[in-house]
């Protein structure tokens, strides 16, 4: 987890790009769900109490939201909780990968969202 | 001084050549397989480690039937399948690992030139996925030329020369690797197989396990991998 989020940053770019790919679903009919997975109950609560990554959650909702304000056809379920989908802390292979069974949680939830 | 310079620019270039002519994974050459048809959904197919997987996928999509949804994602999207959507879905998983965003645009891209457009597109957007400072920076690179279509086709001056940029940059982190001595270095015993986690439950899953060697498609076993045994339709 260190390697991706350490020293996270706002890739101007990587927003750019998203920006691009959802106009285009949108100009060609195709609907969009943005899921932020979950992270295994120990990781994310490391993510929620150190300070170098506590901020990230919020940076990253900001982002998302900014990108659904002019985006209709994309819908957002965010996950990243664990419990929001209803996943054990034993239903990961490690600190970001879910067994089947959560990624089926994960998916029920999600596209049953209204 | 040149006593020292000579063994050491010839070792570099030696190294380079070794690298350039084993090329494991396909970095340099491309990947040596030959992609002629989409695999059984009672078939898996266990790819060495270094395998240059995003051309396999962009392969693979050239042979998919029409899809009505697909999923973008890093290996934390790889369990998803057709199994786990309501029935009907016909789901293509086209996760990649360590996905960036470039990946997805390149994806997205072969899609719309293969003109099987899909009418859902889910994206599992890693929160690492708007980090500058990641390290999964470059991997989109063989699907370059996907990339530079997408843009031409939607992005500003500005952006084509960013994209162009970062090919640049991550095409010299690339030609380093040339004189990396850990690109020649065993990952696991050529003669110990993992098995794959689960086999795809349709041919338009096509989950890539963690690979060890190389093979030709095989069939699932019979027993008891449950996916395999729920599988439903492409």
């Amino acid at each position: 987890m260190n390697a991706y989020m350490k020293d996270w940053e706002v890739d101007a770019n990587a927003v750019t790009l998203m920006n691009y790919l959802l106009t285009d679903a949108k100009n060609h009919g195709t609907k969009v769900l943005i899921i932020q997975p979950p992270f295994q109950q120990t990781a994310y609560n490391i993510i929620q109490e150190r300070p170098e990554f506590r901020d990230i959650p919020g940076r990253y909702n900001a982002i998302v939201q900014n990108l659904l304000a002019t985006h209709q056809n994309t819908t957002y379920c965010n996950a990243i909780d664990p419990a929001t989908a209803g996943c054990a802390p034993t239903e990961f292979i490690d600190s970001g990968h879910t067994q089947r069974s959560c990624s089926q949680k994960i998916l029920d939830y999600c596209l049953k969202r209204p | 001084m040149k006593y020292f310079l000579f063994p050491l620019i010839t070792g570099l270039i030696l190294m380079a050549i070794i690298n350039l002519t084993v090329d494991i994974g396909g970095t340099w050459h491309g990947p040596d397989y030959t992609f002629t048809a989409n695999w059984d959904k009672d078939h898996y197919w266990v790819l060495p480690l270094r395998t240059e997987e995003r051309s396999l996928r962009t392969k693979q999509i050239g042979f998919l039937p029409k899809i009505d949804t697909v999923g973008l994602g890093s290996s934390r999207f790889w369990n998803m399948d057709t199994t786990m959507f309501p029935p009907g879905t016909r789901f293509y998983n086209a996760s990649v690992s360590g996905a960036t965003v470039w990946d997805y645009i390149a994806l997205w891209e072969k899609f719309k030139q293969d003109g099987n457009i899909p009418k859902n597109l889910i994206i599992y957007l890693d929160t690492w996925n708007f980090n500058k400072n990641t390290w999964l920076k470059y991997r989109w690179l063989p699907n370059a030329p996907l990339v530079f279509a997408f843009m031409h086709e939607n992005a500003s001056r500005e952006m084509q020369a960013t994209a162009l940029l970062e090919w640049l940059t991550g095409s010299f982190y690339q030609a380093v690797d040339l004189i990396n001595p850990t690109v020649l270095k065993p990952t696991s015993s050529p003669t110990k197989p993992t098995a794959p986690r689960a086999c795809p439950p349709g041919n338009t899953t096509a989950a890539i396990s963690t690979p060890t060697i190389r093979s030709s498609p095989k069939p699932c076993p019979k027993s008891p991998p449950s996916a395999a045994t729920s599988a439903s339709a492409p």
